[in-house]
């Protein structure tokens, strides 16, 4: 695993782009070329061309089914981990590197674009060993470090103060808007550049949204972050850019009040009115 | 009076139709609950007098043998040979089900897989013993010894803690294994540290059943490792007394049905004692 790192960061020397991607705005840390998607044998994504800006949010919205977790997942290579996903045709640019490029090993791009799903899943262990799961596997850690990383990480996805009395017991006693701030500082832990959200806040109640909310606004001085959503309310509020999809393909792409104020669709005016959706 | 009325009143025939079920659900459960209790104070009454510390620390004797005395050497060599087979099959059995529902990537494959298991978990247990004896006894030399009795009840063993584990792998929530795996860690990793924690409970169920199984047979170790009497204490190459094959003598050859009932209820408690302590253990880690 320590080669794997290895690799993706000696692409990144080998290829300066990557940092001064961080450096030109502008210029997207995160870019897809006329990417396409298959499930099995239906398409699913057609030729998908989006950029996503360093340290911003960016909000993907759109009807259920028309590919918003497929696109999400393509990002960081965990679309293959469902049977039957493939990426038929194009790319995607972490930087100047094709992360589908034979060389690149898929666990160091998920290590460094890390991705929270719509239903929070705690393993089966304490919330401790939650936090650290990833952080347990790339890098050898002292005891003493333990408790440490955890509190930092947990601070940061806003729960510490929660849970700091019981951090050797079962994650699974968490209440919901908690274990996904769990599943957010797990997430950190694992010190991503990236971060893709996929409707982290479906499940939760209005305040546990809210929570999620202040902590992506807080997070996007420091990652980038790419959060999928079904409510337009939401991203409104969070999106610096936005995309709208329909039907596996992207129809909207613009900075979020521009869009917000003029789609330049039919369908992307009906979405927004709330005529679709 | 209205029509709306009378539907709040009484359906004599729902009232019937819950009673019936209701009986016929009891009826079922008591038989679940009495079946056991009933062979096991039907052992208990027949078998108490030769019950005592002496009949599970001491060897047989009188002529025929086994009229008096215990059967000590009859318990060790069963845990002898079932403990051999666990350790063979166990390990064999849960690599087997982690590779088929983990890594095996043809669908086909895994499914043709599963069918011959269950083909070999189906197969009658004097097939095994017969088996065991033309190949591990005769054709290995391993001769009437408990590392073939070991091997034969090994094989009997494999399948049903094969079947047990992989559906107990399959039944980890995909979206779970999905999240280990997005935060860029082996395959082999969260294998270890959630879906092995998430499936044990279903693979202690699996394995106990399995070894409770072949405790109780004679078939299996008949031809293979057991012998009506021993001095010494098991040895991998020797032979020994196993329970069943001891009760069985007992019965067949009428020494002492009261040391057959005795004996009878032993490997009962026995297996009554590992299903309890599986039960403990699983409750343990659910929490
Ligand atoms: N595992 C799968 N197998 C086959 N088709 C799938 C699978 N997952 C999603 N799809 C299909 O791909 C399309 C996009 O799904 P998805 O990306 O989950 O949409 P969204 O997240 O926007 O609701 C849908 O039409 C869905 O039916
Ligand atoms: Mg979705």
């Amino acid at each position: 695993m320590l080669q794997t790192a290895i690799n993706l960061n000696s692409a990144a020397a080998l290829h300066p782009a990557i940092l001064t991607a961080a450096s030109a705005p502008s210029a997207g840390i995160l870019q897809t070329q006329q990417l396409n998607i298959h499930y099995g044998l239906e398409q699913r994504l057609f030729d998908i061309n989006i950029s996503i800006a360093e340290r911003q949010v960016t909000a993907i919205m759109g009807p259920s089914g028309c590919g918003k977790s497929t696109l999400l997942k393509s990002l960081n290579r965990t679309l293959e981990l469902t049977p039957g996903a493939e990426v038929t045709s194009g790319s995607v640019y972490f930087g100047e590197l094709d992360i589908y490029q034979s060389d690149v090993d898929a666990r160091a791009v998920r290590k460094v674009i890390g991705i929270i799903h719509q239903r929070p899943q705690p393993f089966p262990m304490s919330i401790e060993e939650n936090v650290l799961f990833g952080v347990r596997f790339h890098q050898r850690l002292k005891r003493s470090q333990r408790q440490l990383l955890a509190e930092r990480y947990l601070t940061m996805a806003g729960l510490w103060d929660e849970v700091k009395d019981r951090l050797h017991q079962s994650a699974h006693q968490l209440s919901g808007g908690q274990q996904q701030r769990l599943c957010l500082a797990r997430t950190l832990a694992n010190q991503p550049q990236i971060i893709l959200m996929d409707e982290p806040c479906s499940s939760l109640d209005p305040a546990s949204t809210e929570r999620i909310e202040q902590l992506v606004q807080q997070l996007k001085n420091d990652y980038t972050i790419v959060i999928v959503t079904h409510n337009i309310a939401q991203s409104r509020r969070l999106a610096d850019q936005a995309l709208l999809m329909m039907e596996g393909r992207v129809i909207e792409n613009a900075p979020a009040a521009q869009l917000f104020a003029n789609p330049t669709t039919v369908a992307g005016q009906d979405f927004l009115q709330g005529r679709i959706g | 009076m209205h029509k709306a009325e009378q539907l709040l009143l009484n359906n004599r025939r729902a009232v019937v139709n819950d009673r019936v079920f209701w009986l016929l659900a009891w009826t079922a459960g008591a038989i679940g609950l009495l079946l056991p209790l009933s062979i096991i104070g039907y052992l208990l009454f027949h078998g108490f007098q030769v019950l005592s510390w002496s009949f599970i620390s001491e060897v047989p004797r009188g002529y025929p043998l086994g009229v008096s005395g215990g059967i000590l050497p009859a318990i060790q060599g069963s845990l002898a040979v079932t403990g051999l087979g666990l350790a063979v099959a166990f390990p064999a059995a849960l690599a087997s089900a982690i590779y088929l529902s983990e890594y095996a990537q043809s669908q086909r494959f895994v499914a043709v897989m599963r069918f011959f298991t269950e083909c070999l978990a189906a197969i009658p247990a004097i097939l095994f013993g017969v088996f065991g004896y033309a190949f591990l006894v005769v054709q290995f030399g391993f001769g009437i010894s408990v590392l073939s009795g070991g091997l034969t009840l090994a094989m009997l063993m494999y399948p049903v803690i094969l079947v047990g584990s992989y559906s107990a792998f399959n039944a980890v929530e995909r979206p779970l294994k999905e999240s280990a795996l997005s935060l860029g860690v082996s395959r082999a990793y969260v294998i270890r540290r959630t879906l092995l924690p998430k499936a044990l409970p279903g693979i202690i169920a699996a394995t106990v059943l399995a070894a409770g199984h072949a405790v109780g047979s004679a078939a299996p170790v008949l031809f293979t490792a057991s012998v009506v009497q021993t001095r010494s204490s098991p040895s991998l190459d020797s032979p020994v007394m196993t329970l069943p094959t001891h009760l069985y003598n007992l019965v067949s050859e009428a020494v002492s049905f009261e040391h057959a009932y005795g004996t009878a209820f032993v490997l009962i408690a026995c297996l009554l004692f590992a299903n309890s302590c599986a039960m403990m253990l699983r409750h343990r880690l659910r929490k």
